[in-house]
């Protein structure tokens, strides 16, 4: 044509003679054939119109979910609209029962992400195709792999390493996707029969709640929304719901029409602050100040319960003045130290009784103080630990603490009155108070509250910490649906078991144990997890950071990294593979740390270069997989067939159903881990290898991998469905409603907590017609707690707590991590993503700014002649990055606000969040050698500050922010 | 012909969360069709606030003592545009640093540009955000604008909308609109708006923006309906009150309007002095906001005292269905009747 | 193309499904077009076709997706365009491309000179499609096939001359219509 050929240039030869029709992506709607469809009289058409107007009807809708991490607002159950295998829109089902005439029903769970998920799953930055990289690490430069070349090479690489090196080499990075489903039960099952590790990236997120693992030796404990109705004071303290819980967010504003007082204490008046009936602002990192304001309040005003910290709680038990430890029965007879003790008004000591809590009658001496004679003759005086807290918080007067945290005395006194007079008290529990580094004393100075006033328990009333629900089904599928057959007599697990019972152990210490054991003593049919905090730490090279820790903490006892090395060396906390083995394969499993982890510049720089293979397995790009050697396209949510684990809070079972084919190539995860299996089985054959030998000296059948990894082929890479189905029928709290009608529904209630480790904790009965209250098996059950007292315990008296004074709560004032630098830096999860997922969705941004901007008050901004809209740079001894300033009347003058979870590559220049927080770990946390405080899932790991990082800021030029332009 | 019956909408300021559901249930439904990229007809903006369009509130229209006021055509750019992103360059090429970031440099406008930025000093700083859609007025100023007479309100349910087919874009509509709540489509040449999801409530489903706002927050019914919420909320309480009554075009959609936590003295003592400025809420929802917001205040105080409040049970509307009506249809149940009608009439 | 010789309207449709084949893989539609037209596949082909339309290997790379081209939202997009395919009675295969994949799009423009081809002498029938397909062009194809095509200068000759071939033959299939 343009060359000027005729006609007949355009078709071979041939071509015309065979002509017929050829649509490779189109049937005929009527069923009859394409040549037959061709043939009949076509439609009328005038104009498009005709075609818009006609009616547009839906294939089918099925319910949906998403499968991510959304925490205390999971989950939604949808109903996805599908035309022509496409989804065009999702709208929330909305048909949870109203449990009580008097509570408001849950109707109609969803946010603006969830009812826009269609849009971002098929988003131009969706991968469709499995992809290797074709330059550099980072270069950009990829090309397009079968599915088979890319398995057949990551298992190649797999099995060098494990045979080179050890399975403890391969490392699976868990992010936001971890489902406690099949996809999930899948990669933890190839982890398992590969000893490979998994990382509980819940310490290296901040979310640990330490303070509440310090005083309940647990973290779980939440309660189901419609409680709240039920509360006369709620306390939003940590948290911003009104951006992180949008779906809950009525029960809380209903509830105050209801009467209950709203009170949201935060330094920014935040969202949520609008919807108080009293806000108290306070300087960001001082709350342990004004909470144990409150506690003095409570006992100065002599408005203690008695009964309820007698019985529940440490207050009682005797500490030695010696040594600042408890006294036990070691010292008094040689007897146990794990005997304790209390004493009467007579002067009588008692055994504290670790199998009940109940007192019968008897009444201990809250300030006993009495010397006793001990094993080796020396006579010791001994006080209670109330004793010793009250003269502690006697110098948290409201006036004192005014100077600690900034908030005014009469303010401090109306607080105090609201919550002492309160009958049903209850928090609104977030994630903000664990990313300060004295985040555990302010947890702990909070739940001091709700104790000393025996606030706990009752309907409306009651601590919240973190809440986890899910089916207990899946530790039996990943071990290969064997574990139930385990736990009998004449096996290790068995025999602990019965121990345990002997001794008069609860069920929920027993479970806790097995989640410890997969940190600590791995190697059974669990997979073996660590602490990803500490793994990034000393494998990512993210301590390297924290060297200056000294001069931003200022009662360390020793230097951040040799309290970390000491931790490792003595072996209070396990980590795998062990400091000085490199970690040499990371599969991203939906995760992102170089975006998320505190510090990320460090990874590249000192873990990727070990790294013989990195594989991020998603559905976006994401600024880890962007560092990838592999990118391989996981289904989306609307993709697959699964479900999700929960909180207490919404209580039910959440079910996504396959409502379309995977796009392009993509697969679901489930099948990626399958055919991983079975590729490395393979290729094992084919090298003629058949078991090697894990790190732990277990077998690893190599050679049986895919064989074992379907149960005997049950469980193939395509049978999704029917092993999500299978994990629930193994479910003791799950297995009430048939899996077809659970996919039907999309929601199911859970009839009990179960016996996941991930649930125990909450300790209560979970029922169909009323609302969950945690804990009420320790309040009204008597049950003892699973600490070292068996009690609610104030008092630690590990020697790094003593250390460090931290044995008792008290308040210490925000390190200036970062250096010394006007501004804190702290955070929140933004309204407009959960995590990453959204944050670069353009129907998300274009309600947004589209631009990473960092949040500061007028008074700082007008200082720095910083407007509006206006770049800037943000930057301390660690790092810098650029983003543009938005000027709020809300901020506390010094308080700066970077919501979380912009993508690296959104950032003008190379810096990003994370590069100014070195997230030094705080030396308490690296106890592990104790009763109570030990590792386990989700719980007791170090975890990450970045809430005290300090920072300057400062206008750029108009030169440098015209360069930043684009277009 | 049928009786002359209105559709109207409560919103509760003091149950709104901003989180804009509301915003992408609408966009996702009606506003994403060629031309529309930049329409919503749904927004929630921060107040106080330029609101989207910037500065709707300074551009006039409506009526004064009936006679109908000048008004300034707002621009494109003052909805904010629906910025694109380099999503290729940033996600996927090669070696030189690339900021996914919106295309054509930065943006220094959008529908929600101010969100949370709030008024007042801190620590007195104040806000709340309010939901907005086309008020479906009993006297529509753009109605009378049009003059192609494009414009009609409907007879059984007072939805007022634009007759594309008659429409020729000459903007009068939008000029003469106070709340600026018309758009205009440049692919199509015409005028449009928020039609209160007519056809949903056709089939008896709620509007997108009201059934799909987890914060439960929008009362959806017939104003004539003497037993509904709505009714009740406006004439028997009297704590639901149009946006800007002086514009005299008597606005179908009601707010409730916001309450907030006690402001602060010098000291940073509690005062009860309110932290929302009474006449800035004046200047919004005229003098009856005042008696409204003592009553809200007085009535929490009987249920907080243990009391019973016919009022702040309205509000809580503990069945969620209750907010809707005679509109309580799944619309999955609709698209089912909808392919029967179709298959049917191909039958 | 030579005005005094017009293309048949078979001709016409064989050649969209040869463009359409030619723009789903990298020697796709070679058994159909003309080397003298479009040229045919080099060795490196398989790379070539990866750098010239897949932005996940190549920072000049053109996305095939038409909701890439515009500032639509895809699914309303992939509405109007299932709206189209459904009106002359065609259903999406369960695994097939997205509507607005450029292949998708010539592949339906064959289907409708097809069916042209076939409704020889129903003038009305005729008269229909034809203005079927002017305003598909008009709307969709066309604007979508000249913004490929600036993106083609960096392409490999096969690809680039695809680009460049494609748009003319729809511009000029579009010029053949005149009023209707």
């Amino acid at each position: 044509m343009s060359k000027g050929v005729s006609r007949r240039n355009f078709l071979k030869a041939g071509a015309l003679a065979a002509a017929s029709l050829a649509m490779p992506n189109f049937l005929a709607r009527s069923g009859v054939s394409l040549t037959a469809l061709a043939a009949e009289t076509p439609p009328d058409f005038n104009s498009s119109l005709d075609v818009y107007r006609k009616h547009w009807t839906w294939d089918k809708t099925v319910r949906g979910t998403h499968m991510i991490n959304c925490w205390y607002q999971a989950h939604c159950a949808f109903d996805v609209y599908v035309k022509d295998g496409i989804v065009f829109r999702e709208e929330q089902a909305a048909e949870y029962k109203q449990l009580r005439p008097e509570l408001p029903d849950m109707n109609p769970r969803g946010c603006q992400k969830g009812c826009s998920f269609s849009h971002r799953m098929y988003e131009t930055n969706r991968i469709k195709h499995p992809m290797r990289r074709a330059g550099g690490r980072g270069s950009g430069k990829w090309e397009q792999v079968s599915w088979d070349d890319a398995l057949n090479d990551i298992a190649d690489k797999f099995i060098d390493t494990i045979i080179k090196e050890g399975t403890d080499r391969v490392i699976w990075d868990l992010g936001p996707d971890i489902n406690i489903g099949a996809a999930n039960a899948a990669q933890a099952r190839l982890a398992q029969l590969t000893h490979s590790i998994c990382l509980d990236s819940n310490s290296s997120n901040g979310d640990g709640h330490r303070g509440a693992f310090e005083t309940f030796g647990n973290v779980y404990m939440e309660r189901s929304l419609e409680d709240y109705f039920y509360s006369d004071v709620i306390i939003i303290w940590g948290a911003n719901p009104i951006f992180t819980s949008i779906p809950n967010a009525h029960f809380f504003t209903e509830a105050r029409y209801n009467g209950t007082d709203i009170v949201c204490i935060s330094p920014d008046y935040s969202a949520s602050a609008t919807k108080a009936d009293l806000w108290v602002p306070v300087k960001p990192g001082t709350d342990a100040a004004l909470a144990l304001a409150i506690c003095w309040q409570i006992i100065d005003g002599g408005h203690v319960n008695e009964s309820f910290v007698s019985e529940q709680s440490d207050l009682p038990i005797l500490i030695r003045a010696d040594t600042g430890k408890f006294l036990t029965g070691k010292d008094l007879d040689g007897g146990l130290d794990s005997t304790f003790y209390t004493a009467g008004s007579d002067g009588k000591l008692r055994e504290v009784d670790r199998k009940s809590l109940e007192l019968e009658g008897y009444k201990a001496d809250l300030e006993a103080s009495l010397t006793v004679k001990l094993a080796d003759g020396k006579e010791v005086p001994v006080r209670t630990v109330y004793t010793l807290l009250k003269e502690r918080l006697s110098v948290y007067t409201p006036e004192a603490v005014s100077e600690m945290c900034g908030t005014a005395p009469k303010l401090i006194r109306r607080l105090a009155k609201m919550v002492i007079n309160a009958k049903a008290l209850s928090n609104v529990s977030g994630s903000s108070m664990n990313k300060y580094f004295h985040g555990n004393l302010t947890e702990r100075a909070m739940i001091l509250i709700w104790v000393l006033l025996g606030q706990m328990g009752r309907p409306g009333s009651g601590y919240s910490a973190f809440g986890f629900l899910a089916n207990d089904g899946w530790e039996d599928y990943v071990s290969g649906l064997r574990i139930k057959d385990r736990i009998t007599f004449g096996t290790e697990i068995g025999l602990d078991l019965m121990w345990d019972w002997m001794k008069g152990e609860t069920s929920e210490s027993f479970f806790k144990k097995l989640s410890t054991s997969q940190f600590t003593d791995p190697g059974g049919n669990l997979p073996i997890w660590t602490s990803s905090a500490l793994f990034w730490h000393v494998h990512g090279g993210v301590s390297e950071l924290a060297e200056q820790a000294d001069k931003w903490v200022p009662d360390l006892k020793k230097p951040v990294k040799e309290a970390l090395h000491e931790s490792l060396e003595k072996k209070w906390l396990p980590l795998q593979p062990p400091m000085g083995k490199h970690p040499r394969i990371l599969f991203h499993y939906c995760s992102n740390p170089l975006r998320s982890v505190r510090g990320s510049q460090k990874l590249t720089e000192v873990l990727w270069p070990k790294l013989s293979l990195s594989v991020a397995i998603d559905f976006r790009m994401s600024s880890t997989a962007k560092q990838a050697d592999y990118v391989l396209p996981a289904a989306a949510w609307y993709e697959v067939t699964d479900h999700k684990w929960v909180t207490p809070l919404v209580p039910y079972n959440h079910v996504t159903n396959k409502a379309v084919e995977p796009l392009g190539e993509s697969k679901p995860d489930f099948w990626i881990f399958t055919m991983l299996a079975k590729h490395i089985e393979e290729r094992a054959k084919s090298r003629g290898l058949d078991v090697v030998e894990s790190h732990m000296g277990k077998e690893i059948r190599l050679a049986n991998l895919y064989q074992d990894m379907t149960m005997d082929g049950r469980f193939g890479e395509d049978d999704l469905d029917s092993a999500a189905g299978a994990i629930l029928e193994q479910s003791s709290n799950l297995s009430h409603v048939s899996w077809e009608e659970q996919k039907e529904t999309g929601f199911v209630r859970y009839n009990s907590l179960g016996l996941s480790p991930l649930s125990i904790g909450n300790a209560g009965d979970l029922k169909n017609d009323e609302p969950f209250i945690p804990l009420t098996h320790h309040i009204d059950g008597k049950q003892p707690y699973p600490t070292q007292t068996r009690r609610i315990q104030f008092y630690l008296d590990h020697p790094l707590y003593l250390d460090h004074d931290e044995h008792l709560p008290r308040f210490k004032a925000p390190p200036s991590i970062g250096g010394d630098y006007p501004l804190i830096m702290t955070g929140g999860h933004t309204r407009w993503s959960v995590h990453s997922v959204w944050r670069d969705n353009a129907l998300m941004q274009r309600l947004n700014r589209g631009q990473p901007y960092i949040v500061m008050g007028q008074e700082d901004a007008g200082t720095r002649s910083i407007a509006d809209g206006d770049w800037v740079r943000c930057f301390n001894d660690v790092g810098e990055f650029i983003v543009r300033a938005k000027v709020i009347t809300g901020a506390q003058p010094g308080q700066t606000i970077m919501y979380h979870s912009w993508e690296n590559y959104q950032f003008a220049g190379s810096g990003d969040a994370r590069s100014v927080s070195p997230s030094p770990i705080n030396p308490v946390e690296l106890a592990g050698d104790h009763a109570h405080l030990k590792i386990g899932m989700l719980e007791g790991q170090p975890g990450c500050f970045d809430r005290d990082t300090r920072i300057e800021i400062e206008k750029l030029s108009a030169e440098d922010s015209a360069r930043l332009r684009q277009g | 012909m049928t009786d002359k019956r209105q559709v109207a909408m409560v919103i509760d300021l003091n149950k709104c969360i901003g989180c804009q559901t509301c915003t992408i249930a609408c966009k996702t439904q009606w506003t994403n069709r060629e031309g529309m990229e930049g329409m919503w007809w749904n927004t929630v903006s921060t107040s106080p606030g330029e609101g989207t369009p910037k500065g709707w509130e300074k551009m006039g229209g409506g009526f004064r003592k009936g006679k109908a006021q000048p008004g300034k055509l707002p621009k494109q750019g003052e909805f904010g545009t629906a910025w694109n992103f380099n999503v290729e360059e940033a996600l996927f090429q090669g070696d030189k640093h690339d900021t996914l970031g919106p295309i054509g440099g930065d943006p220094n406008w959008g529908t929600n540009w101010d969100e949370d930025i709030g008024g007042g000093e801190y620590p007195n700083s104040f806000q709340f955000y309010i939901p907005r859609i086309c008020n479906h007025c009993t006297k529509p100023a753009c109605m009378e604008a049009c003059p192609r007479g494009a414009i009609f309100k409907r007879e059984e349910d007072g939805i007022v909308v634009i007759n594309e087919d008659h429409c020729r874009g000459f903007r009068f509509c939008q000029e003469a609109c106070p709340y600026k709540e018309i758009y205009y489509n440049t692919v199509t040449g015409t005028s449009q708006k928020c039609i209160m999801c007519a056809p949903r409530l056709e089939e008896g489903v709620p509007t997108a923006c009201s059934r799909q706002c987890p914060g439960r927050v929008r009362f959806l019914g017939f104003l004539d309906d003497e037993d509904g919420p709505i009714h009740k909320l406006v004439y028997k309480y009297k704590v639901a009150m149009a946006l800007h009554p002086e514009y005299e075009t008597e606005p179908n959609v009601f707010y409730i309007p916001p309450l907030a936590p006690p402001s602060f003295d010098e000291e940073g003592n509690p005062i009860d002095e309110d932290r929302i400025p009474m006449d800035y809420l004046d200047s919004l929802f005229g003098p009856a906001v005042g008696p409204a917001i003592d009553l809200l205040k007085a009535e929490k105080a009987k249920k907080k005292a243990g009391g019973e409040s016919d009022l702040m049970d309205t509000l809580i509307a503990r069945n969620w269905l209750d907010l809707f009506g005679p509109f309580t249809t799944n619309p999955k149940d609709v698209a089912k009747t909808l392919e029967e009608r179709v298959q049917n009439r191909q039958g | 193309m030579v005005s005094n010789e017009p293309i048949t309207v078979l001709e016409r449709s064989i050649c969209y499904r040869g463009l359409a084949e030619a723009y789903r893989s990298p020697a796709g539609g070679v058994g159909i077009l003309d080397e003298s037209w479009i040229p045919p596949p080099s060795e490196n082909a398989k790379s070539e076709f990866l750098e010239a339309f897949a932005p996940a290997v190549s920072t000049t790379a053109c996305a095939l997706y038409q909701s890439a081209h515009s500032n639509r939202e895809q699914t309303s997009l992939y509405e109007e365009l299932i709206r189209w395919y459904d009106h002359f009675g065609l259903q999406r295969k369960a695994k097939a491309e997205l509507p607005d994949h450029v292949s998708v799009e010539l592949e339906f423009m064959h289907f409708l000179t097809y069916r042209e081809h076939v409704s020889a002498g129903d003038e009305h029938a005729l008269t229909t499609l034809r203005r079927a397909e002017k305003e598909f062009l008009t709307k969709h194809l066309h604007p979508f096939s000249v913004s490929i095509l600036g993106h083609s200068e960096t392409f490999a000759n096969r690809y680039k001359y695809l680009c460049l071939e494609h748009e003319l033959f729809v511009r000029l299939h579009l010029q053949d219509f005149g009023e209707i």
